[in-house]
């Protein structure tokens, strides 16, 4: 890959870790900016609205994600029983166990 | 003088992100001189470092320009997505559901990926060293100058957040110095987990101020998000723990 492109990615990367997250969490903004714009709603409201609507999403992506790591982990060890190969081979390659020890 | 009640939040918030930021490049340059050769690692950390010089040179210039609410929409924006990455990988980490980072570990790989191409002459020019080192201290320096920017520039309180950065980027240095070794002791998941919430925080509080809305209580209200922050990521941490 082109070294420059690569720098670009990382850069973006330190913003979107996680893209759904990433998108939920800017769809909220957006709502909130055009309810603020239009006037629509209470300021206790809005305010409410996007905290509440932030935290929602940080505790849906998080528990999601737990999910289907651990779904992933199971997946593979129940994998390694059934043939005699050494459990470690049978890590699951790219999941989310293995992938955020690389970088911070 | 620096009114310490309204510059501690911005300034420690910086601190403590630039302290993790600083260790986890320390650890690469470390790798890279130790086994490629000291002049080439830190020349490319020196490079590195002149490059965010000229970072903050155009952005803290061109900042200047932008009208203050644009700017903290944009930045409360930014600063909400970064923090919130931040407290997501240290709540997965804190429910063990990924490892927690190991400097040591990391330290080890890096020097055997570095070490990997067989007899290296450390006294010679490395452009793998001193590339390593470049790439490390630039992305992890972009993520602290957007901290210091972010939290800065938005709340007009840059050199409070500024001094906290410089001072944690030179504790870092200093301690890799003396020791000569990753500094594996940091908490770095609790200190994660913690500017996790600071910047959310800020990021949410900017964003707010933004768009016109008055938060109650002004900027008192930065406190109470932080304790919104860490009830609703102690409760996800709870919940996702397998």
């Amino acid at each position: 890959m082109n070294p420059v492109l690569g720098l670009m990615g990382n850069i973006a990367g330190l913003f979107f870790d996680d893209g759904r997250l990433a998108i939920a969490v800017l769809m909220i903004l957006g709502a909130v900016a055009i309810i603020a714009h239009t006037g629509l709603f209470a300021e206790p409201v809005r305010i409410v609205f996007l905290v509440s609507a932030v935290m929602a999403a940080l505790l849906e992506n998080v528990v999601r994600s737990a999910g289907a790591t651990m779904a992933a982990v199971g997946a593979a060890l129940r994998q390694a029983q059934d043939r005699p190969s050494s459990p470690r081979s049978a890590m699951p390659h790219g999941s989310e166990r293995t992938a955020h020890t690389r970088r911070g | 003088m620096i009114d310490l009640v309204h510059a501690g939040p911005p300034m420690a918030t910086a601190f403590f992100a630039s302290a993790v930021e600083a260790v986890e490049a320390v650890t690469i340059v470390l790798a890279a001189g130790a086994v490629r050769g000291w002049r080439s690692s830190l020349s490319g950390a020196m490079a590195a470092l002149l490059a965010l010089a000229l970072i903050v040179a155009i952005f803290g210039t061109a900042i200047a320009a932008v009208p203050i609410a644009t700017l903290q929409t944009i930045v409360g924006a930014l600063l909400l997505l970064f923090g919130i990455r931040w407290l997501r990988k240290a709540m997965l980490r804190s429910a063990g559901v990924i490892d927690v980072r190991d400097e040591e570990a990391l330290y080890a790989r890096e020097r055997q990926a570095l070490g990997g191409s067989g007899q290296i002459a450390k006294n010679r020019w490395d452009a793998i060293a001193a590339l390593t080192a470049f790439k490390a201290v630039l992305l992890e320096g972009i993520e602290v100058v957007v901290i210091v920017i972010g939290i800065g520039a938005a709340g007009n309180m840059l050199v409070p957040a500024t001094l906290g950065a410089i001072g944690a980027c030179v504790a870092v240095a200093l301690a890799a110095l003396s020791l000569q070794r990753p500094l594996s002791r940091v908490p770095e998941n609790s200190l994660k987990f913690v500017v996790g919430i600071m910047v959310s925080s800020f990021g949410l509080f900017w964003f707010g101020e933004g768009i016109g809305l008055h938060w109650p209580y002004g900027d008192a209200t930065i406190p109470v998000l932080m304790a919104v922050f860490f009830a609703a990521s102690s409760i996800g941490i709870r919940a996702a723990r397998p």
